[in-house]
Order: structure tokens, then C-alpha cells, then sequence
């Protein structure tokens, strides 16, 4: 077993899981997002007078961040842990590349993962692409089928 | 110039916001507006690979409390071993939209030769 290729092979499942953690962070971060600002602008409401000039830039740096664009924000996974117990107690990686061992069967397992996150990550991209109805809510899509023909929901 | 005006508001921010991917993330990182072009100054670079380092907190508080230089080796003076270092290149990498080879990753040890490789690959932004 050939500690290049087992590091080879890490740095793949890493850059996988990245990539396919990517659009649930992306929308915990808006969400979350929306939810500081609507909690910062409340308490400015509540206490006007006792508004601190470091809120305010709290807030506005809330405001300015842009969760889709910014790569920074998800730049590790979020649990490496359980991968590297896996490795280390379950494959004991460390023994065999000390003695030599031959693990190409568990190294193309790992190759095989990483292009199936790969392939399943666009998949779902193109699900995605191909039915944008998806990701509407029940409101938006009854307004939307009244808008076909025509008509409106009432308010 | 706008980095250094993020960074000061980024050091008010709770510490509870940060945790909220699992791993806390530098602030400043998350706010600072990118005022860059596609050429990055070899201080840019470095600053934003310590920035990344900081954010690994694996082994923190031994990290955070650290001085970082160009000298400092992953290995030796962070203690990282070398599943640590892929995960950290991955990181830097995904900072800079860039993929490292695999054979250029297995040679980087240090803070300045990533940076140097960093700085002369024209995708890095």
C-alpha cells in the first residue's frame, strides 16, 4: 500500500464531499442570513436609542454577505472525522503502508466513491435544471398555474 | 484597504455565528469583499493561505495562537499530519477556484511554497 496513493485518495473524497455538501451550505447560509438580519433590525427597533455602532455593522456585514458567491464560506467538510476513523481503525491504512501491504480493492473502492459523489452531485444539478418547478413552493406554483390562464389568487 | 475595514468589524461578531457549519470559519473571511483582480500581490496570497490556516481549527487553540510565516511547515511547526495537510490544500485550494495537482500537492510543506505556487498560477482568484 503506497501512502501517495492513499493520500491520492483522501484529497479526492475531500474535494468530492466538498463539492457535494456545497448547495445545502449555500442555503443554510441564506437562511441564515435572513434570519440575522430580521433579528438585528428587530433589536435596533425595539431599543432605537440604544442602537451601537457595532450592531449596525453587524448588520451591515450580514447584509453584504453573499452566501453563493462567496467560496470562503465552505472551504472545509463538515465532519471529517467519521472518514478518518474509517481509516484508520477500520482499514488501519497507517499498518499496511508500513508493511507493504497490498489494499489496491479498497483504494479502487475509494475511486469508485469519489466518482459516484461526482456523477450524483450532477445529477442532481441537471434534476434541477430540467424541472426549475421543483424548488417552488405550493403558493408559488397555485399563483403561477392562475397566472396560465389568466387569473390571479386572491389576496 | 477594505479587507482591514472588514477585519475590524469581523472581531465584534459573536463567536456563536461562526460555529454554525460545524467548523468555525475566520470571520473576516466570510466578510471581506473581494476587491481583487485575477493578478494576486504575493502578500494577498499569503495573507488570505494564513486566513485558511487560522480557520482549521482541528488542532485548535494551537493554530490560532501561532505565528504564521512563510517559514512555517505544516508538519513541524502545526502539527498537522498529513491527512490534516490534504484537508488544509483542499481548503486552499476551494479559497483560490483552483485544483492543485496531485503531484504539486505532495510537495507542498510549507506555508511560502504554497504560497509561491499559489502566486504563479494564473487561475488563482
Amino acid at each position: 500500500m503506497d501512502k501517495a496513493r492513499v493520500l491520492h485518495a483522501y484529497r479526492g473524497l475531500i474535494r468530492a464531499i466538498l463539492k457535494y455538501e456545497r448547495p445545502s451550505k449555500v442555503i443554510n447560509w441564506g437562511k441564515l442570513q435572513k434570519a440575522m438580519i430580521t433579528k438585528l433590525e428587530y433589536s435596533k427597533k425595539q431599543n432605537p436609542k440604544n442602537s451601537h455602532e457595532d450592531s449596525n455593522r453587524e448588520l451591515e456585514s450580514w447584509k453584504q454577505l453573499d452566501p453563493v458567491n462567496d467560496r470562503s464560506l465552505n472551504l472545509f467538510i463538515s465532519d471529517s472525522k467519521l472518514l478518518r476513523s474509517i481509516l484508520k481503525n477500520d482499514i488501519k491504512w497507517e499498518e499496511k503502508v508500513a508493511q507493504g501491504q497490498n489494499a489496491d480493492e479498497i483504494l479502487e473502492h475509494a475511486f469508485d466513491i469519489i466518482k459516484f459523489l461526482d456523477n450524483q452531485r450532477e445529477y442532481e444539478e441537471l434534476v434541477d435544471r430540467y424541472n426549475p418547478g421543483n424548488k417552488l413552493t405550493q403558493d408559488e406554483k397555485v399563483k403561477r398555474t392562475a397566472n396560465v390562464v389568466g387569473l390571479d389568487v386572491p389576496r | 484597504m477594505f479587507r482591514s475595514v472588514c477585519r475590524i468589524s469581523s472581531r465584534i461578531a459573536p463567536s456563536a455565528y461562526r460555529t454554525m457549519m460545524g467548523r468555525p470559519v475566520i470571520a473576516n473571511t466570510i466578510l471581506a469583499q473581494r476587491f481583487y483582480s485575477a493578478n494576486l500581490s504575493k502578500d494577498q496570497v499569503s495573507q488570505r493561505v494564513i486566513d485558511v490556516i487560522k480557520a482549521f481549527d482541528k488542532n485548535s487553540p494551537t493554530i490560532a495562537n501561532k505565528q504564521i510565516s512563510s517559514d512555517t511547515q505544516f508538519h513541524k511547526d502545526l502539527g498537522l499530519d498529513s491527512l490534516d495537510t490534504v484537508e488544509l490544500l483542499v481548503a486552499i485550494e476551494e479559497e483560490f477556484d483552483i485544483e492543485i495537482p496531485d503531484k504539486v500537492a505532495d510537495d507542498l510543506r510549507s506555508v511560502g511554497e504554497t504560497v509561491d505556487y499559489i502566486a504563479s498560477n494564473p487561475d488563482a482568484n
